[in-house]
Order: C-alpha cells, then sequence, then structure tokens
C-alpha cells in the first residue's frame, strides 16, 4: 500500500494506492472517490457499545468503513472533515492521543478508543474524553489549518484549541496566561502546559476562533 | 524479554530512537530496534545501545497516565523514554533503594489520581443527574428562577410560538368573542384568587384557526384557537380547558421544561465539550420553548388542580370531563397519534392539523378516559360545592366565529 497526501496544507485528501488485499479503516463519509474494484464493508467496530462511546464522546463516526482491495491494484482517496491538512503517523507499539474528530483513516488493527480526559480536558474545550489510538501501523489524522509536528522537551504551551494530538508520554496542565485581566482581555484564555519528552500536533487555526469569526454573519430569525 | 522503548539523543533535537529495553544485571540495555530509524528513514547508524547503570540513574514519572519514566544517566545525554508498568515493576525489584522508592511514590500518585478522576466523574455524574434529570432538582433550579423571567420569556416568544402552530399570530377581532373569553378569564381568576394563588394574570387571546387547541406559555400567556370554542358546547367547557392551560403557567411548567431540556443539553455540552454550541443555545432559548413538551405528570397536574380551579370559579368540573370526552378519539383508524407529542405548544402541530384539525388538543393530551374519570373523582368528591352557569350567550359566540 503506497499513499500520496495532495493538496497540502489547504485542502488536503489522502491518496491510497492498493494493492490486492490491502485494507484500510476510515471514517464514515471520509471517503471521496475509488476505483471500482475496491470494497466497503461498513461496521460498528468494536462492537455497539464502543461504538457509541466513540461516537458520542470523542467526536468519530459510529459507523466506519473498512476498504477492501479486491482482485487488482485499485486506487482511493479519503479526505478529513475540516479544511487542512493531514498527517500520517506510523505508531510502532504506541499510544497517540487525538482531539476530537482528528482522526481520518489507518490501518484496521489499530486499537481506537476514548478515553477519559479529566475534568482538566472539559476546561481546554477538548471535551471530557480524548481518543486514544495504539497499536502498530499506519495513522492519518486531520487538522483545521496546518498541522505542525513539535518535539517537547521539558515543557511547551499550546492555545487550547491548537491541540491535534500528542503522545502519551507528554503530560500537560491547564493555565490561564497571565492575570485575570488577560485571560478575558488577551483573547488567549486558557492554554495548555505540556510537559515531558515526546512529540505533540498543532494545528495553525482554531475551531472555536473560526466560528466566532464566522458567526457575525449568521442569520438570525427575529422572535417576533 | 524485553520493552518497546524510545530513546531521545540529545545531539539533534529530533533524533528519537525506538529501543528495546532489557535489565541485564545492574544495568538497563537499549538496543536501537532494527537499527537507527529517524522519522524520514533516512538515519545513519548511531551507536550500538546505550547503557543506563542502575546506581547511577535519575528517575522521574511523567506522562498523560503518569506511567511515563523518564530515565537519564550522567554518562551520555541519551533520554531514556518508557511506559509499561512491567518495566517499572522490574525495575523496582533490581533497583537500589532509592528507585524502589521512586516507583513506589509513582505508583501511588497513579493511584491516587485515578481514585480523583473516578471521584470526580462520579460525583459530577450524579449532581448532574440529580440536579436534571429529577423533578425535586428542576423544582429547586426553578424555585432561584424569579416569576419575572417567566413572564418575560412567555412575551417574548408568544407570537412567534403561535405562528410556529397556526401560521400566523394575529388574534382574532370580534367584540362577542373577545368580551366572552373576558368573561371566562374574570371568573377564573376569582378563582385563582380564592385559592391564594394568581402568581400570574391570565393573558388569554384568541386565534382564528381550526385547530381544537390552547397552548400555554410561561407567564400565563394563553392561546385559545377559535376551533377550539367551536367545539366547545358552552362557555363552561372552554373554561375547563383553559382552565388546565392556566394551571400549566401557574405552576411554571413551560421553564421547569425549559431547565430540564438545557440540563440535557448542559450535559451533551459538556461532555462533548464544544461551548461555543451551547452559547448558541442559550440564545436560542426561544427556539426551545416553541417546541416545548409537557410531561405526562404536568398534563395530570393541570387537570387535576385545573379541576379544582373550576370549583372554585364556581364552575362545574363536569363540563371540562365532558370536553375532552368530546376529543377522545373516534374508533382507531390508520395511523393512532403516538404517545410520544405529548405537549401543548408543539411545532409538529401544524402537520397534524393537515390531517386532522380537530384533534389536536387531544393529540398531545392522551389518556383521555382515565383522564376523565379522574375529573369525574374530583367533581364526585366536591358534589356539595356551589356552581352556576357563566353568564354567556354562546350560540352568540358560535354566530361570531362563523359555525
Amino acid at each position: 500500500m503506497q499513499y500520496e497526501i495532495i493538496g497540502q496544507p489547504d485542502f488536503s485528501s489522502l491518496v491510497v494506492k492498493m494493492e490486492p488485499g490491502d485494507k484500510i479503516l476510515a471514517e464514515s463519509g471520509a471517503m471521496v472517490s475509488m476505483t471500482p474494484n475496491i470494497d466497503i464493508e461498513t461496521r460498528a467496530r468494536g462492537g455497539i457499545f464502543s461504538s457509541l462511546k466513540r461516537a458520542v464522546f470523542a467526536g468519530e463516526s459510529f459507523f466506519q468503513n473498512t476498504f477492501t482491495c479486491r482482485d487488482t491494484p485499485g486506487e482511493l482517496i479519503l479526505t478529513g472533515s475540516a479544511e487542512g491538512d493531514l498527517m500520517r503517523r506510523k505508531l510502532n507499539n504506541e499510544d497517540l492521543i487525538l482531539s476530537r474528530g482528528a482522526y481520518v483513516c489507518g490501518d484496521p488493527s489499530l486499537l481506537i478508543d476514548s478515553k477519559w480526559g479529566g475534568f482538566k480536558s472539559f476546561f481546554s474545550g477538548e471535551g471530557l474524553f480524548f481518543l486514544k489510538v495504539s497499536g502498530t501501523g499506519d495513522l492519518f489524522f486531520a487538522s483545521f489549518g496546518c498541522i505542525e509536528e513539535i518535539d517537547v522537551d521539558g515543557e511547551y504551551v499550546v492555545d487550547t484549541g491548537h491541540i491535534v494530538g500528542f503522545e502519551l508520554t507528554l503530560n500537560y496542565s491547564i493555565e490561564k496566561v497571565g492575570g485575570l485581566k488577560s485571560l478575558f482581555l488577551s483573547g488567549e484564555g486558557l492554554v495548555c502546559r505540556f510537559k515531558g519528552r515526546g512529540k505533540l500536533y498543532i494545528q495553525t487555526r482554531n475551531h472555536n476562533s473560526f466560528a466566532w469569526w464566522a458567526n457575525s454573519w449568521r442569520r438570525v430569525q427575529r422572535s417576533n | 524479554m524485553g520493552w518497546h522503548a524510545r530513546v531521545h539523543t540529545s545531539d539533534g533535537a529530533s533524533e528519537r530512537l525506538d529501543v528495546v529495553v532489557e535489565i541485564q544485571g545492574q544495568t538497563i540495555l537499549a538496543k536501537p530496534e532494527g537499527g537507527v530509524s529517524k522519522e524520514d528513514g533516512s538515519g545513519t547508524h548511531g551507536p550500538n545501545s546505550f547503557e543506563y547503570r542502575l546506581d547511577e540513574i535519575s528517575l522521574e514519572h511523567g506522562g498523560l497516565e503518569h506511567d511515563t519514566l523518564y530515565i537519564r544517566s550522567p554518562r551520555h545525554g541519551a533520554l531514556l523514554v518508557i511506559r509499561n508498568p512491567d518495566f517499572a515493576e522490574e525495575l523496582r525489584k533490581e533497583g537500589a533503594v532509592e528507585i524502589k522508592q521512586q516507583i513506589q511514590a509513582g505508583a501511588l500518585t497513579r493511584k491516587k489520581r485515578r481514585l480523583i478522576s473516578l471521584i470526580g466523574w462520579g460525583g459530577a455524574a450524579a449532581l448532574f443527574i440529580a440536579l436534571f434529570f429529577s423533578p425535586l432538582g428542576t423544582n429547586l433550579i426553578v424555585s432561584f428562577i424569579p416569576d419575572s423571567f417567566d413572564s418575560a420569556i412567555g412575551e417574548a416568544v408568544f407570537d412567534s410560538a403561535v405562528a410556529s402552530m397556526i401560521g400566523h399570530s394575529q388574534p382574532l377581532e370580534n367584540e362577542t368573542v373577545e368580551r366572552a373569553v373576558a368573561k371566562i378569564e374574570e371568573r377564573l381568576l376569582e378563582g385563582l384568587q380564592k385559592r391564594g394563588e394568581a402568581r400570574f394574570t391570565p393573558n388569554i387571546r384568541v386565534y382564528e384557526s381550526e385547530l381544537v387547541n390552547a397552548v400555554a406559555l410561561p407567564g400565563g400567556y394563553i392561546a385559545v384557537f377559535s376551533g377550539l370554542l367551536k367545539k366547545a358546547e358552552s362557555p363552561e367547557e372552554a373554561a375547563g380547558v383553559i382552565a388546565h392551560e392556566i394551571i400549566h403557567a401557574e405552576r411554571r411548567h413551560g421553564v421547569k421544561q425549559i431547565v430540564r431540556q438545557l440540563g440535557i443539553f448542559l450535559g451533551l455540552q459538556i461532555l462533548l465539550g464544544d461551548a461555543e454550541g451551547l452559547i448558541a443555545l442559550l440564545g436560542d432559548g426561544a427556539a426551545l420553548l416553541a417546541r416545548l413538551d409537557y410531561s405526562r405528570a404536568m398534563e395530570r397536574q393541570a387537570d387535576k388542580e385545573g379541576a379544582l380551579l373550576l370549583i372554585d370559579s364556581q364552575i362545574d368540573p363536569m363540563a371540562m370531563a365532558s370536553f375532552f370526552e368530546k376529543l377522545a378519539p373516534p374508533p382507531p383508524e390508520k395511523g393512532a397519534k403516538e404517545a410520544g407529542a405529548d405537549g401543548d405548544a408543539n411545532g409538529e402541530e401544524v402537520d397534524e392539523a393537515e390531517n386532522s384539525g380537530f384533534l389536536s388538543w387531544i393529540s398531545t393530551h392522551p389518556d383521555i378516559e382515565e383522564r376523565v374519570e379522574e375529573i369525574r373523582k374530583i367533581a364526585e368528591d366536591n358534589k356539595g360545592a356551589k356552581t352556576g352557569p357563566l353568564p354567556i350567550n354562546w350560540q352568540r359566540v358560535h354566530r361570531a366565529l362563523g359555525s
């Protein structure tokens, strides 16, 4: 199986060149196009409960599709939901934490589970649950904006809305920048301070900021 | 026996080696897995293995689950990062007193954290359920909301709620009808005051529509559709439905439902972490109210206390029962109304009206026979109460409505 990411960084999609027998697991709705010799199998992976947990808590789709290449080589294009980058990460018996909705597709052997992130993760705007991907194989995840990979050694501070994922060897705490005044006036609000040694993935755009910005053009129904 | 781990060498910022770790005597040995692999795969070969002598190393706990060990050696700058409880256990067995203590402290912190998160999670869930899903919790929250909130929200959404049901919000202008309704209103208000209530002064408006329905919004805003007045054979029958709606407002059923619904949304928002949606939702409280359903218990309360209100207003409560009976569904035809649509101000009303306009009220108020029985019982219990007809020429009202 060969991968190529096209349209980077704004409108990236993943082109998968598949050999007979190759399989890839993707979020429902991730498929853009494919050659006709690829089979789709839709399943709630890991059972109903686990899928429900993933769908409700971690912002992923309830059903996931397994794409299998039949007898001749095929091509499959997959993409994320927001406009932004795609990133490939080869997991080698590791765990990676992804923020809500970042998962796009990956090796079917990877284990995907929601993980209770604690109340601090709620205040980080990431929800109470993360997505935890573990195992060995290729993983593709998407961002809003560009993805930057940062090797944290010691400490590193990120705005809460810009986290895409991080390795489990990193811990983080939620802090406010500066005093109370800057909490409300700096526009920075809360930040995550990462500690330890490991990789951190950040996105160059923030969903929440974008939503606020776009909200000013939203049509509002008058109440009378 | 080996464990997967990673070594960060200090020379290049991003040089990471996947290693297999073993404990050999008093040394931790980290051997690169299949040679050196830089991220781009173009790595050159580095040292064969990294050595960490147990009597020299410094140990540090970290990671999201506090299960990561960072191991440093004074001999070289390479940092060993490993997440594996088995390895930690092995190290504790082999290591010196200091290492033992450190690893035990780490395990303790991990346990403590798990306990704290369990308590926090359980506590929050319990509090959440208690606050939003039990009637007791809802009532408690609502008791902190001033009555003026009911009036404000009722006034704000009245027109749009009516429009969502019948397509317009233009009150019917007809003196005869207005006077008749004013008379009913007056009598019921007297009854309310006699009961020591009247939290809100009812504000009843009549709208031209074939819907046999009436709607109560918070703050005593009540819409009565002309279809209902036509269907009622006496002013007392109409008063029965209006009394029912007044109790909805008086008991603040609308605000209680808002709190309950917001609770569910709030819970989802907490889980999903989408604070923006929550803010938008609070702004859209009006939309929420427009498709409000009252619970079955609320309907029962409105029936029961509505009947008592009729008695205190010197109106025969049996009129309420007889009107309900009139609305009882004819022998089941196709597609009986589902029991879930149990609400007065229901956005789906418009569709239902197209099918069977006159069934509108009944579709949102199920179990009619049981309820008629309840009202009968109340009427029996209060047989001695003095009641009399309302001084309204109902035929004139019907003529004015064009029936």
